[in-house]
């Protein structure tokens, strides 16, 4: 076995190397000037319900905007009320500033899943043209289905017009093809953060999953592979306490939370977070191969295992919590709300009471893309592990 | 890219093992009597005398008109083996004929009592996934599927409404069927000459009355202009045996519609065949829901109990197979787990 041969230096090194590609893609304008160079649609997306598949299948680029950009968010409370949350002043703020990926797109397709998100088409409209696609809030009854898949084949149509070509068959045979070998490849991934210790840091995660914001599948699965190749082979090191983040999304350069937790010595074995793990977990799953029932089984990819606290019933995501704690064998939960998110705090209350009768300590932090609270919750954290490491009987 | 290889054997191999038991099954029930001519008869298993109607309706120019021949084992199944097939076929027949024929004559519980524990005993042991794994008319209509996503057409998606209407339809039939055959032995609104032309009603409007014999090269009665009620059945039979041809837009559109089905869904809850959900596992992705052949959405909307069985699901295990979570899903015999996703 070389790979044991190596000296832990070596190692890291290696390490590095492949998570550095995650790395530039989400901090550099590498993709940006990629996407400038590319000759076709560039579709900008809001949130995890827009189908990519569909996208792809119209020979499009579908790019996720959701930001954690504290500058950005700056930006947006020029027009945004104070009162908003960072994320959508951040996304806001992309269009008031002059970033160069947001000045390349063609087309925002936003989906009406919390207030600010439903508002902030207006706001956006003023820049680029915004196709806002109607979410039910509650997701799981028939009509909601029905209505939600009006509203992507309503979305195929605007997107044909916009492409110039119909959407065949083929081409979204295709494009799931594509989009179901990255899931596959995220959940190899996944393995890895089910070892005792995690082979991957949570702050590693989320760059690897905001890094599929943008990058092309193709690419970033072949990075993936790569990355858990070298992760397979790394020794194991010490055992920290496992932990479980979910709640509001974390997105690059926002992720004090993680490395606050990380660097008190906790390791997030798993998220929960739609900005990571979830974003890309599911793979879309039809049987009959006709165009109808890919589309269906793409919109309802989207939809059904969204665990967003924008829809009514907050069960699925307590049920998928429970189970990733057993699976990633974790000690605690860290749930996340962002200052002002009214769905994320609400659904805290029930969630963190089943939680704890669960036996599972929790912890509730709540803070947003401002960096005046990092002491405090690097109090808190500590505190949280000091618990975690004396169980109290 | 072997690791989406190893993804779609996986997904592939439940359905493979699948054709396999229906080509198996098809070919046993449909052209079996081809090859074994000699019926196996034991004291347990000795025809049940026939009744009176018998005689007065199995001729040639009749639309009960059978092969002529005797089946080789004096059995019936809880799936469409059929009286009509070419030669008598393997088996007897389904379960209904055996409850209407013996309501009309009479035939005493003490008779029956060999065929209805042999019956009572596969539906106990499998419920309803014979309809998916044995039964012919459900591997021809399997085929009408395969035909059409060949073409890449689309599925017709039927509205709750009409399921509705369907699922009423399977119970009516079925429970008209019983009681038009106690009718006939006790003519309760007077005794006439169609009350034997109704004899084994169900039959006479049964597609597979229409679509058995000639796959075994057996011309079926395609009319009978006996009498108004042989006419009115003639329709009734011709209409049905249209709607099965639904099949091809509609998957298993017949088992929403057949009253063995029916029967068989009775069982469906006790059965020791059971499909079970481990609900924490399950990410609502709605996998189940979307490729499910019947449309059933228990396994999908069930969030606390284990076992899913429903009395729609005929057992194909589609859903096992495409569930993309691990050990989510499982086909169970007692409580022993055959197959998970």
């Amino acid at each position: 076995m070389p790979e044991r041969a190596l000296s832990p230096e070596t190692v890291g090194e290696i390490m590095s190397g492949a998570i550095e590609y995650f790395r530039e893609m989400v901090t550099t304008g590498r993709r940006a000037s990629e996407l400038q160079a590319f000759g076709g649609l560039v579709v900008g997306t809001y949130c995890n319900f827009v189908p990519e598949a569909l996208v792809y299948a119209l020979g499009a680029r579908p790019v996720r905007l959701c930001s954690g950009d504290r500058e950005a968010a700056r930006a947006g409370e020029e027009q945004f009320p104070r009162d908003g949350c960072s994320l959508a002043k951040a996304c806001l703020g992309q269009a008031l500033g002059n970033d160069p990926l947001f000045a390349r797109l063609d087309l925002l397709v936003l989906p009406t899943s919390c207030d600010a998100k439903t508002k902030l088409g207006a706001l956006l409209a003023e820049h680029k043209p915004v196709y806002v696609m109607q979410l039910p809030r509650a997701k799981s009854t028939r009509n909601a289905t029905r209505l939600w898949l009006e509203e992507v084949w309503a979305l195929v149509a605007r997107l044909e017009k916009l492409a110039g070509r119909g959407l065949t068959r083929a081409a979204l045979e295709e494009a799931i093809a594509r989009l179901n070998v990255r899931e596959h490849a995220f959940r190899r991934f996944l393995a890895l953060r089910m070892r005792v210790p995690s082979a991957v840091t949570g702050e590693e995660a989320l760059l690897v999953t905001n890094a599929s914001f943008t990058d092309d599948p193709a690419r970033w699965t072949a990075q993936l592979e790569r990355l858990c190749e070298e992760r397979e082979a790394r020794p194991a090191g010490a055992r920290r306490p496992r932990l479980l983040l979910t709640g509001a999304p974390l997105i690059h350069p926002h992720l004090k939370l993680m490395r606050l937790i990380e660097e008190a010595g906790a390791e997030i074995a798993i998220d929960e977070l739609c900005s990571g793990t979830q974003r890309l977990y599911d793979p879309i799953v039809f049987r009959d191969p006709s165009l109808r029932a890919m589309v269906e089984s793409v919109a309802e990819k989207h939809l059904l295992p969204s665990t967003c606290p924008c829809f009514a019933d907050g069960t699925d995501r307590l049920k998928r919590v429970r189970e990733l704690a057993e699976q990633y064998q974790v000690d605690g939960v860290v749930y996340h709300s962002l200052r002002v998110c009214p769905p994320f705090d609400l659904e805290a209350v029930t969630m963190l009471r089943a939680l704890k009768e669960d036996g599972l300590p929790c912890l509730h932090l709540t803070t947003d893309y401002a960096q005046d609270d990092t002491e405090q919750i690097r109090t808190r954290v500590a505190a949280f592990l000091e618990m975690l490491r004396s169980p109290v009987v | 890219m072997s690791v989406t290889t190893s993804a779609a054997e996986k997904t592939k191999r439940i359905t493979t093992v699948r054709r396999v038991v229906q080509l198996a099954f098809f070919l046993l029930i449909m052209y079996g009597a081809f090859v074994w001519t000699e019926p196996l008869r034991n004291e347990i298993l000795k025809p049940i005398p026939s009744g009176i109607p018998r005689t007065t309706l199995y001729d040639r120019n009749r639309i009960l008109w059978v092969s002529g021949n005797e089946s080789v084992v004096d059995l019936y199944l809880p799936v469409l083996a059929c009286r009509f097939i070419a030669r008598g076929g393997v088996f007897k027949s389904c379960s209904v004929h055996l409850l209407s024929e013996n309501m009309t004559w009479q035939t005493s519980l003490r008779i029956m009592m060999p065929q209805l524990f042999f019956l009572v005993l596969l539906l106990a042991l499998g419920g309803r996934f014979w309809c998916g794994w044995t039964c012919p008319l459900g591997a021809i209509q399997d085929v009408m599927t395969w035909v059409r996503q060949r073409f890449r057409r689309p599925p017709l998606v039927l509205s709750e409404s009409v399921k509705g209407f369907l699922f009423k339809t399977r119970h009516f039939l079925l429970f008209a069927t019983l009681i038009i055959s106690m009718l006939i032995a006790f003519p309760l609104l007077g005794r006439t000459g169609a009350n034997d032309s109704l004899f084994l009603v169900y039959c006479q409007l049964c597609p597979a009355r229409l679509v058995y014999p000639p796959l075994g090269g057996v011309n079926p009665c395609w009319y009978d202009t006996t009498n108004s009620v042989t006419i009115f059945l003639t329709g009734l039979g011709w209409f049905t045996f249209g709607t099965f041809f639904l099949g091809f837009a509609v998957p298993r559109f017949w088992c929403r519609v057949c009253a063995i089905g029916a029967m068989s869904s009775y069982f469906s809850r006790g059965s020791a065949m059971t499909l079970e959900k481990e609900t924490r596992k399950c990410t609502s992705c709605g996998a189940c829901r979307r490729c499910c052949p019947v449309d059933v959405t228990r396994v999908y909307e069930e969030k606390d109990r284990r076992v899913v069985t429903d009395p729609e699901c005929i057992g194909c295990l589609t859903c096992v197979e495409v569930c993309p979570e691990k050990e989510c899903l499982s086909a169970r015999f007692l409580r022993k787990r055959l197959v998970k996703s």
